[in-house]
């Protein structure tokens, strides 16, 4: 709109818009003096009171404290004048009131208030059960204190004002603690850097990172945070990825690599061309991801939920029973009668209970996201706490996914090193995954690749090229036969490696064969480590794959793995999934979430491994950022930890606001304690769920 | 749809999840709504076209909570 006008009006155009967080206006950085930083980030704000409220949050907790001071500071010296009514002039109870009035109507003003908001919604919650607790106790001794002749002279002031107290404690306690078990969120929010410098017209620019597009070139200097997600178009430098990963060895970088946004750049300059930007890098969707886990409500959850929605008409109901039975059934006296009553209110505001799942599940999904194990909801640690069997695909999950050079033999007078040089050179520049695998092997080597003069790819067969050292051809029997070489000597070698689930390829110069290079998908260095892990856990480990059963052995013999399930083309995978549930398995399929998606969506919980920047495989429950099946035990055992907390948590909420609940009728609690009891309930919930922070991950390194 | 992630500072107990949802789906136009209470947090789904933000936001303060910061979900 104002760029319309302002094109028509030829006015300048404001090229900063930026939005106000509270109220979603569009404003004007430049002529917008409203502004404030928080955590590095500058916002925005239409007007004052946006901005006020932006800022509440830190209000809040000061309003707390001073709400706290003020009720602890008149409700204890009530508390002690209700047993020596030293203070002159006026009659105690007179003093009493004076002194608790301002507790009653500024501390818990805010239980009025949520009560009358409550009714407007024809509900009821833990506000309306605070406020009808005090409001009796200070609205009988009220009454008493001013019209003695009908209610006596026994007043409650100090209990209503403890009470408020001790709420009103237990909230900040509380605002504290719940800071720490969300900070895991936080801290993803606050790893994305800013702003970036890119390059434009020629010249370095400095924009903040809302304004970076696809495409742009962002300059990262050693020791500065990578921007978005992009690829290395200029230099080389070992990159920190542990932040988004979980992986704590630096990995190197150069061009075409992929880079992750908010990784930091260790040691040398880079030029990374972005490729993914706002909320589609992959910062953006693991903070998607964890917020959203916090969002779906867990099984478990919603049933506390149903519970919690009948609960205050119950109490209530129970609270006023048992001032009944109490005071005109048996006949006792006013004062425990009265006290059971408030009593019971006070105990049963079931927020320990509201919190005991959602407190655990932030703590742990949150833990889980510090070490790259992304777990998309409570429902999935449900789940996932109660797995049987882990079925793994062998390709990608098992084995690195792509080959890498096995054995080299050289035939007549090469050296193995030359001849795999000479393959290197050949295949530079190669796209296929075999002379990647050899490009790779060579480089480790250190071996110097040279220049290729005439390069000609067969497709089927192999390559014919021509190098400074003579006519070179690679590829398989059909090439060399094709080219007038007899390579039957070699059968039994081929054979041999075959066997192990090789690919051979075979290396020519000038007309005569020189040596015989093997590829195979090896198996990743973690791999036997986690199948320990797993069997230790007393897991059913099973491995699928399309090979041979022969091949498929070998492999499931050196990592430890005892029934394989081999011959299954991948849309099959699913229904061997299928079969494993109909034998009454709880099932985890763990893949690469490619070529598995369907039986990953088929088992109980399916894990994704290694997706690296793909946060989002929409068929798992489990997303593992790094690829290291070692994650898959650590995710699962993070998934138990969690639950048995929730479990304990349970407990805990239970003893608290239902267990006492009969106590309370009773009339063996203090309404004090019983708030004491109160307060103190959702803070054990919490803290009890902060101890998931000391969860151990299996990694040895 | 649109999707609206909105911080509720005062949205901090199970018992308060009842009374915000029902304010909300009483507005025209909002289809979803969730709650995470640990991160005092709603989550609103709705349709731009019957229902604005303004309005959404109304309906939190008006349910007696304090809406402190209002974003889009892609």
């Amino acid at each position: 709109m104002y760029g319309d006008i302002a094109k028509y009006l030829d006015l300048p155009l404001a090229t900063q818009l930026a939005k106000d967080p509270v109220c979603g206006m569009h404003v004007d950085e430049g002529t917008h003096a409203l502004k404030t930083t928080v955590r590095g980030t500058t916002y925005y704000f239409c007007s004052d009171s946006c901005i006020q409220t932006f800022l509440k949050p830190e209000l809040e907790y000061r309003r707390l404290k001073y709400l706290t001071a003020l009720s602890f500071g008149l409700g204890v010296p009530a508390f002690i004048f209700s047993f020596f009514p030293i203070l002159p002039i006026l009659p105690i109870n007179l003093w009493l009131f004076l002194i608790v009035t301002p507790v009653q109507f500024i501390a818990g003003f805010r239980f009025y208030k949520g009560t009358y908001h409550a009714l407007r919604a024809r509900s009821a919650n833990m506000d309306s059960l605070i406020a009808i607790g005090t409001s009796a106790a200070w609205g009988y001794s009220t009454l008493a204190t001013f019209i003695p002749s009908v209610f006596g002279s026994v007043v409650y002031f100090d209990t209503s004002a403890l009470i408020i107290a001790l709420i009103t404690l237990g909230k900040l306690l509380e605002y504290g603690v719940r800071g720490r078990a969300t900070d895991a969120v936080r801290k993803l929010l606050e790893l994305q850097p800013p702003d970036a410098v890119i390059i434009r017209a020629g010249k370095e620019l400095s924009i903040p990172i809302e304004q970076v597009q696809v495409g742009d070139i962002a300059i990262v200097k050693p020791g500065e945070k990578i921007p978005v997600d992009g690829i290395v178009v200029e230099g080389r430098s070992s990159v920190d990825e542990k932040m988004i990963t979980g992986e704590s060895i630096p990995v190197e970088k150069g061009i075409n690599d992929k880079v992750i946004g908010a990784t930091i750049n260790k040691t040398g300059l880079l030029q990374v061309r972005a490729s993914k930007v706002g909320a589609d890098t992959t910062l953006s969707q693991i903070v998607r991801l964890v917020e959203e886990a916090q969002i779906a409500k867990a099984p478990i959850e919603k049933l506390v939920d149903t519970v919690s929605s009948y609960f205050v008409p119950i109490v209530i109901v129970v609270a006023l029973s048992s001032f009944i039975g109490w005071y005109f059934i048996l006949g006792s006296e006013f004062t425990l009668a009265f006290t059971s009553f408030i009593a019971v209110l006070i105990i049963a505001c079931p927020c320990a209970l509201g919190l005991a799942t959602p407190a655990a599940i932030v703590v742990g999904t949150g833990k889980g996201a510090e070490n790259g194990i992304l777990i998309k909801g409570g429902e999935y640690l449900e789940k996932a706490h109660k797995i049987q069997s882990v079925v793994l695909d062998k390709t990608g999950t098992i084995t690195r996914g792509e080959p890498s050079v096995t054995d080299v033999i050289a035939i007549g007078n090469l050296s193995e090193d030359e001849v795999l040089r000479i393959a290197a050179s050949v295949e530079k520049g190669s796209e296929h995954p075999l002379g990647e695998a050899m490009v790779r092997r060579a480089t480790e080597k250190g071996l110097s690749i040279s220049k290729v003069e005439e390069f000609e790819a067969i497709s089927g067969h192999g390559v014919k090229s021509l190098l400074k050292v003579g006519r070179v051809l690679i590829g398989n029997q059909k090439l060399m036969e094709a080219n007038g070489i007899n390579a039957s000597s070699l059968r039994d070698t081929i054979e041999r490696l075959q066997d192990d689930g090789k690919t051979v390829m075979i290396e020519a110069l000038n007309g005569n064969i020189s040596g015989i290079i093997a590829a195979a998908d090896v198996i990743k260095d973690s791999s036997k480590d986690a199948v320990d892990e797993m069997k230790r856990a007393g897991l059913e480990v099973i491995m699928l794959t399309g090979d041979n059963t022969r091949t498929a052995e070998a492999v499931a013999r050196s990592v430890g793995i005892d029934s394989v399930i081999a011959n299954v083309i991948p849309s099959e995978k699913a229904s061997v999934v299928k079969r494993l549930q109909r034998e009454g398995k709880i099932v985890a399929m763990v893949g690469d979430g490619i070529n598995d998606a369907p039986a990953l969506a088929q088992a109980e919980i399916g894990i994704a491994i290694g997706s690296g920047t793909d946060v989002a495989v929409e068929t798992a429950g489990i997303v593992l950022m790094k690829d290291d099946l070692r994650d898959v035990p650590t995710a699962i055992k993070l998934s138990k930890s969690t639950m048995s907390k929730v479990k304990q948590n349970l407990f805990w909420a239970f003893a608290y606001n239902v267990g006492l609940i009969p106590i309370a009728a009773l009339g063996f609690l203090d309404p004090i304690l019983a708030a004491g009891a109160m307060a103190l309930s959702s803070v054990t919930v919490l803290s009890n769920s902060l101890l998931l922070k000391r969860f151990k991950t299996m990694r040895k390194d | 749809m649109k999707s609206l992630s909105i911080s509720v500072s005062n949205l901090d107990c199970a018992l308060c999840v009842p009374i915000i949802k029902k304010s909300l789906s009483k507005v025209r136009g909002v289809q979803e709504v969730r709650t995470a209470v640990m991160l005092n947090r709603v989550i609103v789904d709705y349709d731009p076209g019957e229902a604005d933000v303004t309005e959404i936001r109304m309906a939190v303060e008006k349910a007696g909570f304090k809406a402190l910061y209002v974003s889009e979900r892609g």
